[in-house]
């Protein structure tokens, strides 16, 4: 009987893994399909059409597109910004799980962080954009960059202390017997201990900040747009480019998909860490 | 002047104080054991001596130089820790060499010293594997090479052999004892277990609630305990104590409670006792297992004692039963004892005491009043 039931158990959790799938893949699915239709057939709804690859061409080729250049925006700010993050971050963890800053200080870093954590970003978008327009940063790397590295910060102290924290102490308290200073320790154990924590969080950071859309409509211009904001330009006055947007849509889902394929296993156990010990 | 020294050595987490007052002396070349229960700061002292833990009172010296604030990095001791942490991203030559790579020695040096190491522990084949392919005994032992190839002033274990099995923490004990001869080293050596204390320690500093309770030779501190914490925290069964009124008989003391027991003594000893004991005065008496035998006949001097229950280790067995409700072991046989000669659960069986083999200590310090 608990044989049966756990089978029915089993199913149960089957269809829900399944239809969860379905919400997900679904849509990227129609996506993928669209990218290779004519403008007309996505209008009328067609189901199956002969596979054509103009919208592909005209987005990579054609004079009037920018949009490798948007994707080399788009990657420029992610891979910056999440250097900057993951260096900030492990190092402000480090401090906070091992050298015993006052307590104060280490309550109002993660307080701090989990506030930040939880406020959305369009809240902060209005005033970053008066700022950076009166320092004269409006529409460069540099205001995007610092954008997406102070949103992305928070998380990734949180994924980095608890990673951290599953270092033991006795390997740095080892070291230090060895004749290593704090600096030392941090180069010569915890970084290379830690190097599938900041791949995970790393990852995290960099498909936050390739699929921000908020603050880069906002703080970019034509030659800073990204490829999420580039994407949404295909939606114009006079008519949606459906089959441009959607094999754009496919464009920029390709690096995060190969990220997410090679650093799923850290980043499962990054997101473990500190959960389960 | 000792080796290493400590000197009214403080330790307190706030109010909360560990360590109220330590003085202790090393000399050179010393195995010194710091052994005590849990929470009695046999730790924590010993990583205010590696300066993993803040001092919060008194100075440390070594061999004349004041440590007291030096920081870890620069105090050139070495140490074992319960974990072993080894470092698992690193080889086990890797390892070795950490301390000496991160002083910038001589690389041909390096290279020497780890031979020497991997030679002294037998790691052979093992030095190009990471930790995590290692067995715990792999483990220990390249955790001990990490501080032999340093040459430190000073070798600092934290209880290094209780994730060990058994047998294996026999062999590792005469290993260590070993290494510690051949390399002139001094150390000290933190553990809970008494038998690693007694079978390594050339001293002893047994430590209650950071306090040390005696420091001495093992010899001294079982046949001669200054303390009723000391007599029963080393012996295993432990020693067997009795309170009672203690009155002087021509060649021994009575202790009488519900039933009267008979310490057979010297007349020194005995004289000894009478200057400091009060007739009619409340004792507390100790009695190793050993040091009773079990008497032919019951008599008026022999103390009954129903059998509860044996313990047949073949080089020695031991039976135990209630007197009142102290628990009491008697050690009955030694050599290969045969279980057949045994007394029997239920029956009873006379007991006398060695002469000038038992303690007397005062109920209300723990004082010994018979040395």
């Amino acid at each position: 009987m608990s044989g049966k039931s756990a089978r029915k158990g089993f199913l149960g959790g089957h269809l829900v893994a399944w239809g969860y799938a379905l919400i997900i893949v679904g849509p990227m699915f129609w996506i993928l399909s669209n990218s290779f239709k004519r403008q007309i057939d996505i209008l009328m709804g067609t189901g199956f059409a002969t596979p054509i690859l103009d919208n592909y061409r005209t987005l990579l080729f054609s004079r009037q597109s920018d949009f490798l250049m948007n994707l080399w925006n788009s990657a420029l700010v992610g891979v910056v910004s999440t250097v900057i993050v993951l260096v900030i971050a492990t190092l402000a963890a480090f401090t906070v799980v091992r050298l015993e800053p006052p307590k104060w200080a280490t309550f109002l870093l993660l307080g701090w962080a989990l506030v930040f954590h939880m406020l959305p970003t369009l809240t902060f978008v209005g005033s970053w954009y008066v700022m950076f327009s009166n320092l004269g940063l409006h529409g460069t790397y540099t205001a995007v960059i610092l954008t997406h590295i102070v949103h992305a910060l928070p998380q990734t102290v949180f994924l980095m202390v608890g990673f951290l924290l599953n270092i033991p102490n006795d390997l740095i308290q080892a070291a230090r017997m060895d004749g290593c200073s704090y600096g030392q320790v941090f180069r010569r154990i915890v970084l290379p201990l830690s190097f599938g924590g900041m791949a995970a969080a790393g990852a995290l950071a960099f498909i936050q900040s390739w699929s921000d859309f908020a603050i880069a409509l906002n703080l970019t211009d034509q030659d800073t747009m990204t490829a999420p904001v580039a994407i949404a330009t295909f939606a114009q006055e006079h008519q949606i480019r459906y089959g441009e947007m959607a094999s754009a849509s496919v464009l920029s889902m390709v690096p995060a998909l190969i990220l997410i394929l090679f650093g799923q296993r850290y980043v499962v156990r990054g997101l473990m860490a500190g959960a389960v010990k | 002047m000792a080796y290493l020294t400590l000197e009214k050595l403080r330790k307190a987490y706030g109010k909360h104080v560990v360590i109220p007052e330590i003085d202790l002396e090393l000399e050179a070349g010393e195995f010194v054991c710091l052994v005590g229960p849990s929470g009695s700061g046999k730790s924590t002292l010993l990583r205010m001596i590696a300066g993993l833990e803040s001092i919060s009172g008194g100075r440390v010296t070594v061999a004349g130089a004041d440590i007291t604030g030096t920081d870890p990095s620069d105090r050139d001791m070495a140490m074992v820790f319960q974990s072993y942490a080894l470092y698992p991203h690193m080889t086990v030559r890797d390892n070795m060499s950490f301390a000496l790579r991160m002083r910038n020695e001589d690389k041909a040096l390096i290279q020497e010293r780890v031979a020497e190491a991997v030679e002294m522990l037998d790691l052979h084949g093992l030095e190009d594997r990471k930790p995590s392919a290692l067995s715990g005994g792999q483990r220990q032992r390249v955790a001990m090479g990490r501080c032999i190839v340093r040459k430190p002033k000073l070798f600092l274990f934290d209880e290094p052999l209780s994730n060990l099995d058994a047998k294996l923490r026999t062999a590792t004990r005469h290993q260590i004892r070993r290494l510690h001869d051949q390399l002139g080293a001094t150390s000290i050596f933190v553990t809970h277990d008494q038998v690693e204390a007694m079978t390594m320690a050339d001293r002893i500093a047994l430590l209650d609630h950071g306090e040390v309770m005696q420091i001495g030779t093992p010899q001294e501190l079982y046949l001669n305990p200054k303390n009723r914490f000391t007599a029963g925290f080393l012996g295993s069964p432990e020693m067997n104590f009795f309170s009672g009124t203690a009155e002087m008989a021509e060649n021994g003391l009575h202790v009488r409670a519900s039933d009267s027991l008979f310490l057979p003594a010297s007349d020194a000893r005995l004289k000894r006792l009478s200057d400091r004991l009060v007739p009619g005065q409340t004792v507390e008496v100790g009695v190793r297992p050993e040091h009773f035998v079990i008497a032919d006949a019951p008599g008026p001097d022999t103390l009954s004692l129903p059998v509860e229950g044996q313990e047949w280790l073949g080089h020695e067995a031991f039976v135990f039963g209630r007197i009142g409700k102290q628990e009491v072991g008697v050690r009955v046989a030694s050599g290969a004892a045969a279980d057949d000669t045994l007394p029997r659960t239920g029956s009873a069986v006379p007991l006398t005491v060695l002469e000038d083999t038992w303690h007397v200590f005062d109920p209300e310090t723990g004082e010994t009043l018979s040395l």
